[in-house]
Order: C-alpha cells, then structure tokens, then sequence
C-alpha cells in the first residue's frame, strides 16, 4: 500500500476540519440571526399585548370617572396623601393576566380626579418566558361628551326652506363663564358652521338654497343625501353657487342621542301658568340662593301674557303634563329671559312657542344661546308607541337657544337668526333666517358621560420620568 | 542475509514510489475530488447564500419594525391629517399638554418608488423641539401592483368587519385609520435571489 510523505500526512484532516469549522461558523450565525429574528418578533407580537393591556388599564379609569366608583371592586384605592387621586394594580397587585407561553402581565394605574380635565396614566408590563419584561405607558385625559359638537343635528332629514345662511362663532371662546360673552357679529363669524343627519336616505339634508358656510355630514355614503339648490352651497366662504364642496362632508356620522331626563333636584310644585308671571316667585325667595326649581303642569299665554326671569336668577321649569301641548305661547306672548338670567325647561308634551316667542336678552342684543335652554324629554320608547315630539319655536326678531330633543321633531319659524344649537330627531328650518351655531357649547354644556379627549402614548425616557414616581407602587 | 534479503526486497518499492501517477489514477483521483469540492462547494455556497439571505431577511425585519413602529406610533398620536396622497400623508401631531389639539410639530411620510425610500420628514421623534429633517427608514422599497403605498380609511359603524374597501374616505376631515403596503427588498450580492418583505398596515388615528 502506498502512503503519504510525513511532511504531508495529515493535510486531508486539516482541509476537513477548516471545511468543518467554517460550516460550523455559518450555521452557528445562520441560527444566531434565526434566533434573533424570532426574538425580535416576539417581543414585537408581546408589545402590541402591551399595548392592549395600557388600554385596559385606561379603561378601568374611565369606567371608574363614570361611575363615580374608584374604591372597592373598581379596583383603585386612593393615593397616600392625596384627596383626589387613585392607583390600582389590574387584574391585582398578586395576579396576572396570563398569556401563552407563560407570558404574564399586569398593568398599573394611576388617576388624577381633582381637575376639570381628568388625567390617568398606566403602565403595562409583560414578563416573557425568559425572564425579560416589556414596559408600555399611555396617558389619557378625559372630558365631558357634549350633546352639542355640531350645531344643527337630527336622527332623520334636516330642512331649510328659505334663502338663509348657516355658519359659527364662539361666544365663550376662553371657555371661562367669568369674562364676558362674545356677540355674534361680522367680525366673529366663522365658516364653520356644523350640520349633520343620521339618516341615510336621499336628501338626507336638505339645503335649498341655503348658504351653508361650515360642514356638514351625514350617516348614509350616497353623495344623493345631501341636496343643494342651484343658488344655494355647501363649504367654506366664497363657494360658489350650488357647489358642494367634497372637503367638507363626510358620510360617516355616527352619534348616540341618549334620552334626556328632568333634574333630580326636588322642585317648588306650581300651578299650570295661565298668566303674567314672574320666577321666581317672591315668597320662593332664598337670600343667596340664585337657582330655582319648579314644577309646572303647564304653560300657556295669550294675548300679552308674559312669564319672566327675574334678573340674576336661573330658573328650571319641568312641565309634567306629557301629552297634548304642555307649552304654547300665542298672540304677543312671550317668555322673557333678561340679559344675566337663564332659563330651563324640560317638556316631555308638545310645544308651541310663538307670538313674541322667546325674548332671550334684550329686543336688540341677544344673550348667549346657553342662557335659554329646552329639553324635549320624551323618551325614545314613548315615542315609538305614541309618536314624536312636536316643539315649534320661535323668537322675537331672532332666537337664541339650545334644544336638545332626541325625539321631537323640531321647527324653527320667523325671519330672525337663530342663535345656539338644536339636536331633534327631525329638523325644519322655515323663514329665511340665518343659523349661527355657537361653538362654545361643545366646551360649555356637556353631559355627565366622561369621554377620552386625548390620548398619548409616553415613549420618551423624560415622558416616563414624569409619573414614575406615580406610578412606584 | 535477512538484510540482503530486506535490501533486495525494498528497492522495487522505492522505485515504484518515485514513480509518477499513471493518467488513470490521475483521471480517478481527481474526477473522484472534483465530486467531493463539488458537494463541498455546493454545501458551503447554499449555506452562505441561505446565511446572506437570512441575514438580509433580519434586516429587513429590523428596519421593517423600526419604520413601522414610527409611523404607527406618530399616526395613533395625530390629531388631525394636513395632507394626504397616494405616496404621502402629514399628520399634526399634539403636544404633552392636555390640549388634544395643541399642535407640537408636523411630520411628512413619504413613499419615493423612484428611488425605492421610504422616508421621515419631521423633527427627531424623541425631540419634538429638534429641527426638521428627512431621514430614510427604508431602502429598497417598491409599489405593490395595484395597490397604493397609502390608503385612507374612514369610520362606519357598521361595515369594518365585512368590508373595508366601501369605509375609503375622500377627504381629511373624514380620515380616521391610515393603511400603508409596499414591498420591501433585499438582493444578495451572491446569487441571483432576493429577499422580500410585504408591509402592510393599518393604524386608527386615536386622537382625530
């Protein structure tokens, strides 16, 4: 048999072993990068747990503000040293949510109750099978859902008949009840004025020939549900006539019309108002006491009947009579609402507000449209068996109002502008006065409902550094 | 005579050593080393191809994640879209403030199928108050066919579960999720395959 030189045995091994080593090498990376890959994914597929989980945790917040319920089985116990501000651990400070792959998390919670604008914060943290942790923050700041985001709003159609114009201003622009209240004038108005229909019919608004300068939107997706007159427009100043500007509808409207009760607040029961009267009443009088609660089966005038609001009071009427017209001003009736008084009714019967009508500030200057507001309180289950709400209403060479009526369906008369916002199921705009909404309704008048107004994810170290000490618990 | 007998004996074999390979055993040897670098080669060639690939494929997952992150991340946060298109969207993105609409900066998406970027025109994400810029996220990116790199959604309520395509919406106002696909690419420089990666995402603007 034939063998190798000695310089030149072992040279075959040596190749092998290189060939060997370096597949070695590229296997090893090859499984590095795998590895690698598949670690980057999971944490990418355990972060949106995370994710999922803060929001779980700023859910329990807002239920909690909602339900006015932080202690007990809320889950929150209040912060050592503060009056107002709550942490929980979700599902508890011992247990976790469990997720595959013995994945666990558990989210932390801290609120602050004490401002207008409440404000929580959670911190997610899921624990991965190795050991190793994902931390995910969000913050969240609540406000109040207002009835009132858009200025003419009805579950079914909305109809001007009439060469009017729609558009915006602000009368209580700093959100701030103490300065003073801004009038509509041409130097305020805005080309923003915000009409909306539920509906998804054709011709869902109809416009005429109606200037609408703001938007408008609408639930259907048909562009058929919004009509516009040949001299009539939709859009920002200076749309030409019959155009509809796309930028500013949508067809996506979507919104709740929650039912609207009376107030709680134990009223003075009165007669039904047949005549002049004034409220309140003298013997009624509290020193200090500037709002006052009443209880009215009815309301009607004739001739020059007048129900008025003594100056600096705020009066709430509920009518309780639920069918037939509860409310009716004929001839040159009015109800009339000074300049630094406020009225409020809720009406669960028909309405019919005319003659004078509603004389809310003087016969020049309006007030705000908050100081008058009426609330159509019939319910949507009674409306379905015994019909809709009719509510006419009208002012005294304008009107300045909020009605919010789910169920009524709503007529604005007169040829005077109408100030404020209205919510109904179904709208008629007659005469050829202009609608100016007012948008500081949207901030001023809101229900008891908390929504999220703004929500931000904390990804900054400095972001984070700002709660952790809330948050170490 | 055992070492005649050894002397006698071992000079054929010193002889027969010193001869060269005959053409046969040379033909054998190296058709038979050829097979063996051949499977060798291959081997190692499949191994540094699936190894470039591998490599380029955690890349593109690397740069893939950290764009979308980016962009899920300032689209949920933006309050409000200033402009949009087929392969660019501006959002208006909020301060630390409790304001939701206290504009903190504005930032430009852009798809470039030109020159295969995709890119973040903004200041740092991490530094509101730092200077504009466009940094490239991505290379390598292309059009997907008959898709655009952007499209833009509104909310319905009733329709997302059964069909997305009938929620498009057509202008900003009505703009409420944000959906971004192109294919992302990578071409070993050692073979002729390449390694590709679909985006495709869509992201609810919370705040709008």
């Amino acid at each position: 048999m034939r063998t190798l030189p000695h310089s030149k045995r072992g040279s075959v091994l040596i190749v092998a072993l290189l060939f060997a080593g370096l597949i070695a090498i590229s296997l090893t990376s090859y499984i590095k990068l795998t590895i690698m890959t598949a670690r980057l994914a999971n944490r990418s597929f355990y972060g949106n747990a995370a994710e999922n989980l803060v929001d779980t945790g700023l859910e329990q917040a807002l239920w909690s503000l909602n339900n006015s319920t932080f202690t007990g089985t809320a889950g929150f116990s209040l912060r050592s040293g503060y009056a107002t501000q709550y942490q929980g651990t979700f599902p508890s400070s011992t247990t976790y949510y469990s997720f595959s792959q013995g994945v666990k998390g558990q989210v932390k919670v801290w609120v602050d109750n004490s401002a207008t604008a409440p404000h929580a914060v959670a911190k997610a943290i899921i624990t991965l099978g190795d050991g190793t942790t994902l931390i995910k923050q969000a913050e969240v700041y609540m406000s109040k859902r207002s009835y009132f985001t858009n200025g003419l709003v009805a579950k079914n159609s909305l109809t001007f008949t009439g060469n009017v114009a729609i558009d915006s201003w602000s009368s209580d622009p700093d959100a701030n009840a103490a300065t003073a209240a801004i009038a509509y004038s041409s130097s305020v108005d805005k080309d923003a004025g915000k009409i909306a229909s539920l509906s998804v019919q054709v011709s869902s608004i109809s416009v005429g020939n109606a200037d609408v300068y703001g938007y408008a939107a609408v639930g259907g997706s048909s562009a058929d549900a919004i009509d516009v007159g040949a001299t009539g427009r939709l859009g920002p100043y200076g749309t030409a006539n019959g155009v509809i500007d796309p930028t500013r509808v949508t067809y996506d409207f979507t919104t709740n019309f929650p039912d609207v009760t009376a107030p709680t607040t134990t009223p003075t029961t009165i007669a039904a108002i047949n005549s002049n009267t004034t409220l309140p009443r003298a013997v009624d009088l509290v020193s200090g006491k500037t709002t006052y609660y009443y209880s009215v089966p009815s309301i009607s005038l004739t001739g020059g009947d007048k129900v008025a609001v003594s100056a600096g009071y705020n009066v709430v009427i509920t009518v309780t009579n639920t069918t037939g017209t509860t409310v009716k001003t004929t001839g040159n009736a009015e109800i009339n609402i000074p300049s630094t008084s406020t009225l409020t009714l809720y009406v669960a019967g028909d309405t019919a507000i005319a003659g004078n009508g509603v004389v809310n500030g003087t016969s020049s200057v309006p007030n705000q449209p908050i100081a008058f507001q009426l609330y159509g309180t019939r319910s949507a289950t009674t409306a379905a068996s015994v019909g809709m709400q009719d509510i006419a209403i009208k002012g005294n060479g304008y009107l300045a109002a909020v009605v919010y009526a789910p169920n009524a369906n709503v007529t604005v008369n007169g040829n005077g502008d109408t100030y404020g916002a209205i919510v109904c199921n179904q709208a008629n705009m007659v005469g050829n006065g202009n609608f100016h909404y007012d948008e500081s309704l949207a901030n001023t008048l809101s229900t008891s409902a908390w929504q999220v107004s703004k929500w931000r994810e904390l990804t900054t170290s400095s972001d984070r550094a700002a709660y952790s000490y809330r948050l170490s618990f | 005579m055992h070492k005649t007998a050894s002397r006698i004996s071992s000079t054929p074999r010193t002889e027969k050593a010193r001869r060269a390979f005959t053409l046969v055993e040379l033909m054998v040897s190296m058709a038979l080393a050829s097979f063996l670098m051949l499977g060798v080669l291959s081997s190692f060639l499949m191994m540094g191809r699936s190894g470039a690939n591998a490599q380029n494929y955690t890349q593109l997952e690397a740069k893939a994640r950290k764009a979308l992150e980016y962009f899920s991340r300032e689209s949920r946060l933006a309050y409000a879209v200033s402009s949009y298109g087929a392969s660019s969207v501006t959002l208006r993105i909020p301060d630390t403030s409790s304001s939701r609409t206290a504009l903190a900066y504005s930032v430009t998406y852009t798809f470039d199928g030109t020159a295969g970027t995709f890119s973040r025109t903004g200041p740092p994400i991490d530094t509101p108050s730092g200077t504009s810029a466009t940094t490239v996220l991505l290379t390598g990116v292309e059009q997907i066919t008959g898709s655009n790199p952007f499209n833009y959604y509104r909310y319905v309520t009733t329709g997302y579960a059964s069909g997305f395509t009938s929620n498009t919406a057509s202008n900003v106002t009505e703009i409420k999720q944000i959906e971004i696909n192109f294919i992302l690419k990578r071409t070993s420089t050692t073979v002729a395959s390449a390694t590709n990666k679909v985006l495709s995402a869509r992201f609810i603007l919370r705040n709008k």
